[in-house]
């Protein structure tokens, strides 16, 4: 234990000693303390306060990320490369604890760094909030959606599957009873082919609305345990036909929410009834909040909810509810403190992964060869799933329709690799978001503990067989 | 060996005659850089902004991957509806890929189309739009030459700000105006004054040296900090009183002046010089306007790159109709900014029309046969403009022109009253009962807001007017066995207790100053009329 | 000869094996997993308990890879290598080992005691043993001065000191050392020398790699001369170098005829033999360290290292801060009763010779003082400089010999 810990303490302080270290330190400085004055925020309150959260933890985050490769690697190589390795374990230490203790000394370094960096960021928001001139209506909006930790929960997605082999099967006993033969339904693969053409038509067109028809979505799993006090959350966006952002504007609809409760009076029934908002004007191609008019008591029974809409539109054609774009339900769960450090501490997880996977690649390469293999594993990680998220929204791409290589490839490599991006949840932090518990535990089994462990080990293993002496630049 | 030699120096006469001849080329390619204007003037003058200069070099390669990469984000986050990181990004795209006028392009008019209409508040609409300009200009100033820039910008002032279709455009124009008013100081500025101003705080220095009592009265004041000095003026629009006092009329105007020329090209990007070369050009302009921006914004287009450009003066000859349509800003209060404000004719552009559609006639590049109608229709409703607002001279010359130039059978057929009377009539014989009850209110109701806002003879021609097509109706169907038209004195007078209603009380009062005789008459008219009506309800109600 | 040099020869062959190499190989292979360079070719040699070996041999000859494969840095590709009974690179086996490399690879930015005391976190001491051992470790290699000033900062010799120290630092049974009197100016020489001295009386097992031959020649017991990743040699000091065909003695000063008349005696014991007389010689380095005794007794001040003197106290298990009686209590531990005696007897030998070597000198004295017409407090007091030095040499001698329990205090 005394050696470990001694190692940890040399390895701080040759940390600390880096050029490179203090120069992206200077770098967190800076995007702490000046960044927020450079961006650009929409304009209104709540969109500055959105743009500071998400860049200014994220820059943060990114330059701890940077910072704990550059010296993982640097720390972990030179010292083989130097041949000063070669007094430490002639000693009676294991190589494994030789490497442990200098993964845990840069990663103490840079979670110290990301503790300051966060409390920095806390308290220039407070600071923000509390000077400045906010309307009331501003600041209600403010603390509302975003200064406050909202679990998200979706709409039950309806089985497209029994959908369409419904479909397919009504169709069949229809061509029959026409007396058609079909040649497609003839054999297994032409069936097969028609069900996926079949379920695909039914996905695109799920969310479709004619004029005078409505859509309804069920919620469930929402917590029991809710009172009037606790204010529920409606976030939709709304388009029209297709999910293009040309040709948006308002149209005309109606909200209808089911309102259950047990009738006093009768044998303890529960009744549903049907509330309905008066028709208004509603915008579409933006993500939208709503409160829930309904008394929460009314709307959530038994953590299920119902929400309707009715298309009361004469000038388009179709709304379009676009799938996995909500209607979702916000509920308040906790505080945006506590949100805050969850956040952070999932941005600590992330930084305990990368210098888990930095240690291990220093220690079975030379210097430059082993920040080169770490950043193409980022690069790698992050390109992927940047192919798999962001890609289908821009090229009106049905994520059903998974053909295109850039797709199949970085779903493949997704399951191999960590890819960045999850360690970033800033944007959760921005939109007033829980970040759960159970998403942290994930996160760090699947990361953390099913990814970047066994990387570990295998590097700590070929680190503990390794000929030390082969290596050494001084022959 | 001599062979060596001889090779060499055959290849070095070689090269010598090349460069001889180089020199030649050079400065053809000189001359022809300049006259196409191949070369950015702005950023060789003042060199490559630094954050531009940063982002070129340090990142290198990875720029436009990182261009890309923050593009295809911001068109994701817009697909999911989250708006708020557009404006950075936008800001950063830009910044990264300066001379991407159409990526530029693009996104001022994604900002300033698409996500002011998912805003519902008119304030949040106006933010988005303005939004979609500051980033226009900015890329205007990256690519002083590339006339994409010019364009939107000047479209955006034109068809967003300008036009009628976005709901909230009474408020942008009420925005925009409050926002200019207060730079310019008063409604119409003298700009023969600012054009004059010193331009550079070095001029000013000139201008005010060391031992002028004018800088000594600024030492006095703050120490000479010209810096502050300009944010106070921004605050309160004016020179501080303290200041003033000390100063001399003159001096105090050309400070004062200097300040709002500063101003103005910090908030807008105008110069003020240059504002006035375009009224000299086009006509007095109304400068509150979003009419005249997108003018001075296609004539910088013109001005900066080679050759004519048909996007341009196209979007200039339709500011031109817009302005001669809606150019001038009638306030209830002179230089007081209200939500009451009518945009009126402005016939100060005619002429400027005129000429540039000549002109565009005239050239051989353009296809002319969607120009002629335009024109055509042009005259017509400049005719009947100026004949409506008295100007019946210069309603005349055009009528001429009309005949001459074009194919309008009335116009050579009639005479000059006969044919704006049946311009007039054309919708009076052909409408109903409602459609000519609308009519005639909103003639009535013109002349009557125009005397609100005091504008006296117009007001006059406009019910002359009314009362010519009120005559004219009555005469076309008094066979009729109809409910008919009110009287056309208590048409008049309701419409004006209407707008005393409705409108600030300098506007009332001047109204009630003109029709005072009329409404006396129409209450006791009405007074009667009450109780007439009331025992027809008794005796239809049991 | 040649068949004698290459058997192993065992100096104490009922003492405990630490190392044995048996058939030991070392291939280093290239990129493409062919055999590159024959580093050491299968070599056998054993080291016992309590020896300190010699590994000699020229640049290239496979001393350092021996070395590296005896720490595990390298591992053998053929034979069999154990140190004490183990693999090389059994963790438990470190705590008895110290090595101090050709090279001393430290930590620039941080200072002597800190790097000792790193250093000795590594084996698990307490915070107090460290600290004590530490300090005591700087003061015997005469670093003491130096305690705080970055390692960065030292010349080439106290770099060396500090892995000297380091090595040490667990009080290890084992030493290797490789190299240890390079960089070293000859007084810091003199003290490593004496250290390896002292560790063998310890019955500690040292092996020494050098280049320097002089100084393997005083230290070892056993050399192994290697040359091309072959032993060529491999045998105790007195077997391989002395010349039995010879004798040298050394006696006092002798007058003319006493000389001639022990030529006749030569010449008549060996027909042919030629007998050369001169002046025995002290070594430059005995030489060297006593003018700066003297220095040093008029204290002149120096920066660099300063010989320490006194041997760091948990080595020697008690309070003794003075080297010269601590070097006597060291012995006795170690001693058997038939070492004790055989120290007794050579202690009254050599005790009776210094005696007699005193009474020769007085006599000289009075001689000189005598014969000697030049006067002048100058003549005597060079007379008496040079004998007094040459007093405290014998002085010196005896006290080296001396092993008497107790010690004598001098």
């Amino acid at each position: 234990m005394t050696a470990f810990l001694a190692i940890v303490k040399l390895t701080i302080r040759s940390a600390v000693r880096s050029h490179i270290f203090r120069l992206l330190l200077i770098l967190l400085l800076l995007s702490i303390f000046l960044l927020p004055f450079t961006l650009m925020g929409d304009g209104t309150p709540k969109g500055e306060v959105q743009i500071f959260l998400q860049y200014c933890l994220g820059f943060a985050e990114f330059i701890l990320c940077l910072s704990s490769v550059w010296l993982a690697c640097s720390e972990i190589s030179t010292d083989v490369e130097n041949a000063q390795i070669h007094m430490i374990v002639v000693k009676p230490v294991r190589r494994a604890v030789v490497l442990l203790g200098k993964y845990a000394g840069v990663v103490l370094i840079h979670l110290f760094l990301l503790l300051i960096a966060a409390v920095a960021v806390y308290v220039f928001l407070s600071f923000r909030l509390s000077t400045s001139d906010i309307s009331e209506q501003d600041r209600t909006m403010l603390q509302e959606q975003v200064l406050t930790a909202r679990a998200l929960y979706r709409p039950v997605r309806p089985d497209f599957n029994a959908m369409a082999q419904e479909e397919l099967d009504r169709r069949i006993a229809e061509a029959k009873g026409h007396g058609q033969d079909v040649v497609q339904y003839r054999d297994d693969l032409g069936r097969q082919e028609a069900f996926r053409e079949i379920r695909k038509e039914l996905i695109a067109t799920y969310g479709l609305i004619s004029e005078n028809e409505s859509l309804f979505w069920q919620f469930e799993g929402l917590p029991k345990h809710l009172d009037d006090d606790d204010v529920i959350f409606l976030r939709y966006t709304i388009y029209v036909n297709r999910y293009y952002i040309q040709d948006q504007n308002s149209v005309r609809g109606q909200w209808a929410f089911a309102a259950t409760y047990v009738r006093s009076d009768d044998d303890g029934n529960v009744v549903t009834d049907l509330v309905a908002m008066p028709e208004d004007d509603y915008l579409t191609a933006a993500q939208n909040e709503m409160v829930v008019p309904l008394r929460t008591s009314y709307f959530v029974y038994d953590g299920r909810a119902e929400v309707g809409f009715l298309n009361k539109d004469t000038k388009t054609s179709e709304l379009n509810f676009e799938e996995g774009r909500g209607p979702f339900l916000l509920v308040r769960e906790t505080g945006f403190f506590s949100n805050y450090c969850r956040a952070i501490l999932v941005m600590a997880i992330g930084i305990l992964s990368i210098t888990l996977l930095a240690s291990a690649v220093a220690a079975c390469m030379s210097l430059p060869i082993a920040i080169f293999a770490t950043a193409a594993y980022m690069l790698v990680g992050a390109l992927a799933n940047y192919m798999v998220t962001s890609l289908p929204n821009v090229t009106e791409f049905q994520a059903e329709t998974k053909v295109t290589f850039g797709y199949r490839f970085g779903d493949l490599m997704l399951n191999l690799i960590v890819p960045l991006q999850d360690f970033f949840v800033t944007g959760y932090l921005a939109n007033g978001e829980l970040v759960s518990f159970p998403f942290i535990g994930l996160l760090f089994a699947k990361d953390f503990i099913l990814r970047m462990l066994p990387v570990f080990l295998l590097g700590a293993w070929i680190y503990t067989r390794r000929e030390l002496a082969l290596v050494s630049k001084r022959g | 060996m001599k062979n060596r030699y001889a090779l060499f120096f055959a290849l070095l006469a070689g090269t010598v005659v090349l460069l001889f001849a180089n020199v030649f080329v050079q400065q053809r390619m000189a001359v022809i850089v300049k006259e196409d204007k191949l070369v950015d003037e702005s950023f060789a003058a003042d060199g490559t902004p630094p954050i531009v200069a940063f982002s070129t070099m340090a990142l290198g390669g990875f720029r436009g991957l990182i261009a890309d990469i923050l593009w295809i984000r911001a068109g994701d986050l817009q697909q999911k509806g989250q708006y708020y990181e557009l404006v950075q990004l936008s800001d950063w795209i830009l910044k990264l890929q300066p001379k991407f006028s159409t990526a530029a392009s693009h996104m001022g008019w994604n900002m300033a189309y698409n996500v002011s209409v998912a805003c519902k508040r008119p304030e949040d609409r106006w933010r988005w739009v303005r939004r979609g300009i500051q980033l226009m200009q900015e890329a205007v100033t990256m690519n002083p030459n590339d006339p994409n820039v010019y364009h939107e910008l000047a479209w955006i002032y034109q068809h967003k700000l300008g036009n009628v279709l976005d709901d909230a455009q009474r408020y942008y124009k009420e925005t925009m105006a409050r926002q200019l008013i207060f730079i310019y100081g008063k409604h119409y500025p003298d700009w023969d004054a600012l054009a004059a101003a010193p331009a550079t705080e070095a001029a000013l220095l000139e201008r005010f040296p060391a031992d002028h009592p004018a800088w000594l009265a600024i030492l006095e004041y703050n120490q000479g900090d010209l810096a502050r000095l300009f944010g106070e003026f921004q605050m309160n629009g004016d020179l501080p009183k303290e200041l003033k006092d000390k100063l001399s009329p003159e001096d105090a105007s050309v400070l004062d002046s200097y300040f709002r020329r500063k101003w103005l090209k910090k908030e807008w990007n105008v110069d003020a010089e240059k504002i006035l070369a375009v009224d000299k050009e086009y006509g007095e302009l109304d400068w509150l306007l979003p009419e005249s921006y997108a003018i001075y914004w296609g004539h910088e287009g013109l001005a900066h790159t080679p050759g004519d450009n048909l996007a341009l003066t196209r979007l200039i000859l339709h500011s031109l109709v817009a302005t001669f349509n809606y150019g001038r800003m009638l306030l209830p209060k002179e230089n007081e900014i209200s939500d009451f404000f009518l945009l009126v004719p402005n016939t100060g552009v005619i002429d400027a029309t005129r000429t540039l559609y000549q002109k565009v006639m005239k050239s051989p590049e353009y296809n002319h046969s969607p120009f002629e109608s335009l024109y055509e229709n042009f005259l017509i409703d400049s005719i009947v403009t100026l004949y409506t607002y008295s100007q019946k001279d210069a309603a005349a010359q055009l009528f001429k022109e009309l005949r001459t130039e074009t194919k309008n059978k009335n116009a050579r057929t009639m005479t000059l009253d006969q044919f704006v009377l049946n311009e007039w009539e054309d919708d009076i014989t052909t409408g109903d009962f409602k459609q000519i009850g609308n009519e005639l209110e909103g003639l009535l109701f013109t002349a009557c807001l125009l005397i609100g806002y005091g504008d006296r003879d117009a007001a006059a021609d406009h019910l002359a007017l009314a009362a010519r097509v009120y005559a004219s109706y009555v005469r076309q169907h008094q066979d009729l066995d109809r409910v008919a038209l009110p009287s056309f004195d208590e048409m008049k007078a309701r419409t004006a207790r209407a707008i005393i209603e409705n409108y600030p009380p300098e506007i009332a009062n001047r109204i009630r100053a003109e029709l005072e005789e009329d409404l006396k008459k129409q209450e006791q008219a009405g007074a009667a009329n009450a109780s007439g009506s009331a025992a027809d309800q008794e005796a239809a109600n049991p | 000869m040649a068949e004698a040099l290459k058997q192993p020869v065992q100096s104490a062959p009922d003492r405990p094996v630490v190392v044995s190499a048996v058939g030991l190989t070392k291939v280093f292979r290239d990129f493409w997993n062919r055999p590159k360079a024959k580093a050491v070719n299968d070599i056998d040699f054993e080291v016992r308990e309590g020896e300190v070996v010699g590994l000699l041999g020229p640049n290239g000859s496979g001393k350092s890879t021996t070395v590296k494969m005896l720490l595990g840095l390298l591992y053998p590709t053929g034979g069999r290598l154990t140190v004490f009974g183990k693999s090389p690179r059994d963790v438990e086996n470190k705590k008895l080992i110290g090595y101090l490399p050709e090279e001393t690879y430290l930590y620039k930015y941080l200072t002597a005691f800190e790097t000792l005391d790193f250093f000795a976190s590594l084996f698990g001491l307490s915070k107090e043993e460290r600290t004590r051992r530490c300090d005591q470790l700087l003061n015997m290699v005469g670093l003491a001065h130096a305690r705080n000033r970055p390692v960065g900062e030292f010349s080439k010799g106290m770099a060396r000191r500090i892995g000297l120290a380091q090595a040490m630092i667990n009080d290890p049974a084992f030493l290797i050392l490789d190299e240890p009197t390079s960089g070293l100016d000859p007084l810091g020489c003199r003290e490593v020398k004496d250290l390896i001295k002292l560790l063998k009386k310890r019955g500690k097992t040292v092996i020494v790699t050098s280049h320097l031959l002089s100084d393997v020649e005083e230290v070892c017991d056993r050399i192994i001369v290697l040359y091309g990743g072959r032993i060529r040699a491999n045998g105790g000091m007195e077997d391989l170098l002395t010349i039995r065909t010879n004798d040298t003695i050394t006696v006092p000063r002798l007058p003319e005829d006493a000389l001639a008349r022990i030529r006749e005696i030569v010449r008549e014991s060996v027909p042919d033999g030629e007998m050369s007389v001169r002046h025995p010689h002290m070594s430059l380095e005995d030489f060297f360290v006593d003018i700066v005794n003297e220095a040093k007794k008029e204290s002149l001040e120096t920066s660099g290292s300063r010989s320490g003197g006194a041997i760091a106290e948990y080595l020697t298990g008690d309070k003794e801060k003075d080297a010269k009686a601590v070097l006597d209590s060291l012995t006795r531990e170690e001693e058997t009763p038939a070492q004790t005696l055989e120290r007794k007897m050579e202690a009254d030998a050599a005790k009776a010779a210094a005696d007699a070597a005193k009474r020769k000198q007085d006599e000289l004295f009075a001689s000189l003082q005598a014969s000697d017409p030049v006067s002048g407090e100058e003549k005597s007091r060079q007379e008496r400089e040079e004998i007094e030095a040459k007093m405290s040499e014998a002085n010196r001698k005896l006290k080296d010999l001396l092993k008497s329990p107790g010690g004598k205090k001098d």
